[in-house]
């Protein structure tokens, strides 16, 4: 019996490992002085300095924050508020319509996602260009922020609201003053996953940006699929993983004010 | 709004009319649209005090609702439209249907095509499924503190960028990759043994990428387990392995039935991670093929959409029915 159990906590202990030692070896190579992507040749920050100061990664870069930001701002406001009505609503056929609705933007192949709105851009005539990934973005962050925030208040019930209200505050200001305070840890919950979905997206992006709004994901993905592997390519992907990083790490803080509430 | 619609209740109905001709449109437009949302749906089970509550709430959510059906909706109703011949390759409406674009892709090797998307997915979903079902186990029976700190390790990669996580991949195991070089530093093998860019590289990456996808629903499944039902089933005389493949196993399928059908959809669709590792031959599934076409030829990229749709759910309705059912026993 301890024989089984410590081949299984050595088993976990590679798995986890695994789970992680790529980006380690990634980020390592990327301080590689040499060109070589497998031979170490001392320690250098070359790599990160021609990604900072070179203009074919810095464009990317903001149009990636842009679009993440705008992303969020629209996916909080819109996934709030459905996510406060939805908690609200007894269990019914139009409820369920709503979840169906809210789940199938996540549960659709993104590529499927990606084709449609491409034809509906075309179709419309809608340019594409930073808005038009904004709102492709949109539509599967704001899923997110909806669940979350549905989730969150489903736990608190009703009660403070009846309460607010009883005590003669009005629907806006009891929304406003009580409901979105209440809600507050799990909206910034949700807003850090809706920024990392569209920080890391590649599918919608590749459908939606234009040549001089094209992100940082299409970047690495349009040199990574030419076979290029470069200590450049390198220290671009560690710039990415750690703003991503940062995101997941951030909405788990924000999660875990949520259970202490 | 609510005010607006209780006044008539103070102001009885005859005298309705003797109000102010500004307070009588107002009572007449709060009643109109307090006893609506009633009349169109469910009649008579709601209690009429709550009629402005509900409206409140449907404004509140027809945003969201509206954003949904216009960019999300709308959209995937197109790609039946292009299917069928609807619009053209110039994005014109031709005002006829017709199926020449899925005769087009019937002709296009599609029964390979979907057999073998279908065969790296089920790969990569027993795979994912195998090596992540003992650490998921693991952490579940952990003490409580600990468990919070290897879940979040388990839910970190989760929103690490797939292109990345794949990007990482292929700088160790291409020929030229870390992995080979290791290996002629130990002087284990001259040949480079790892390689990516073929059939078998894509089924791995895929089940590295995908593996939290499985490893959570395993987990918040396996947490829930009912410990006394293991003790009851050493007491009865089982051994280990009885036990986990006549309790454990069974008890958990809810989870390995989510964790699975994750990652089979994901696996289905994707595009990214074959292109990076999957070479000549690993390029060649549904995903990609979709993607090739959806510049030039919108109505085969449609209807080869389309198609896939109806497989993937197609295959995701009878695995639940199956397995979910529990026609699967062990």
């Amino acid at each position: 019996l301890k024989l089984g159990h410590a081949v299984l906590a050595g088993y976990v202990a590679v798995f986890f490992v695994a789970l992680y030692t790529p980006i380690g070896v990634l980020t390592v190579l990327s301080f590689n002085a040499g060109r070589s992507a497998t031979d170490w040749e001392g320690f250098s920050t070359r790599w990160f300095e021609s990604v900072v100061s070179d203009v074919r990664y810095t464009a990317p870069f903001w149009n990636s924050i842009v679009i993440g930001i705008l992303t969020t701002l629209l996916a909080v406001v819109l996934g709030t508020l459905a996510g406060i009505a939805i908690a609200r609503r007894p269990p019914g056929r139009l409820s369920f319509a709503w979840d169906a609705l809210i789940l199938m933007p996540l549960v659709i192949p993104e590529i499927i996602e990606a084709l449609s709105i491409q034809l509906f851009y075309k179709v419309a005539g809608i340019p594409n260009g930073v808005l038009a990934t904004v709102i492709g973005h949109t539509v599967f962050a704001v899923s997110f922020v909806a669940l979350i925030v549905r989730a969150r208040m489903g736990d608190l019930g009703k009660a403070y609201e009846e309460a607010s209200m009883i005590l003669g505050a009005g629907r806006i200001q009891t929304f406003v003053r009580v409901l979105i305070p209440l809600a507050a840890p799990a909206i910034i919950a949700g807003a850090f996953l809706a920024f990392a979905a569209s920080w890391d997206d590649v599918v919608k992006s590749q459908f939606t940006t234009s040549l001089d709004s094209r992100t940082l994901p299409l970047v690495v993905f349009a040199a990574a699929a030419k076979g290029r592997i470069s200590p450049l390519l390198n220290a671009l992907a560690v710039v990415m993983v750690v703003i991503s990083l940062s995101a997941a790490v951030m909405r788990t803080v924000a999660e875990r004010r949520i259970g202490r509430t | 709004l609510a005010e607006w619609s209780r006044e008539p209740f103070i102001a009885a109905s005859p005298s309705r009319w003797e109000l102010a001709p500004t307070a009588r449109i107002r009572s007449t437009i709060g009643l109109t649209l307090r006893y609506f949302p009633r009349w169109v749906s469910q009649r008579g089970k709601i209690h009429p005090l709550e009629t402005g509550d509900r409206l409140w709430g449907l404004a509140l959510s027809l945003p969201l609702t509206a954003f949904l059906v216009v960019f999300f909706v709308l959209p995937l109703l197109f790609v039946v439209v292009f299917a069928f011949g609807g619009y053209d390759a110039t994005y014109r409406p031709t005002g006829r249907f017709h199926l020449q674009y899925f005769a087009d892709v019937w002709s296009s090797a599609i029964g390979t095509l979907f057999l073998r998307t279908a065969y790296v997915a089920s790969g990569a979903t027993l795979l994912s499924f195998v090596l992540s079902y003992p650490a998921a186990y693991y952490v579940a029976q952990l003490p409580r503190e600990r468990r919070e700190f290897f879940v979040m390790l388990l839910i970190i990669p989760f929103w690490t960028s797939f292109l990345l996580r794949t990007y990482a991949l292929r700088t160790i195991f291409d020929s030229d990759g870390l992995a080979n070089a290791i290996l002629q530093a130990l002087s284990l093998s001259q040949e480079p043994v790892f390689d990516t860019g073929n059939l078998a590289s894509v089924i791995w990456a895929e089940t590295y990428t995908f593996m939290p996808f499985m490893a959570l629903p395993l987990y918040a499944n396996l947490e829930k387990l009912n410990r006394a039902m293991l003790e009851a089933s050493y007491v009865l005389g089982a051994g280990r392995l009885r036990t986990f493949l006549r309790i454990v196993l069974p008890l958990s399928m809810p989870g390995v039935l989510a964790g699975g059908l994750l990652v089979f959809i994901i696996a289905m669709g994707e595009l990214v991670i074959p292109l990076l590792v999957g070479g000549v031959e690993g390029q060649f599934l549904v995903g990609n093929a979709i993607y090739e076409r959806s510049g030039q030829q919108p109505g085969q990229a449609s209807a080869l959409g389309l198609l896939f749709m109806v497989v993937v759910f197609g295959i995701a309705y009878v695995y639940v029915r199956v397995v979910g059912r529990g026609g699967i026993r062990f």
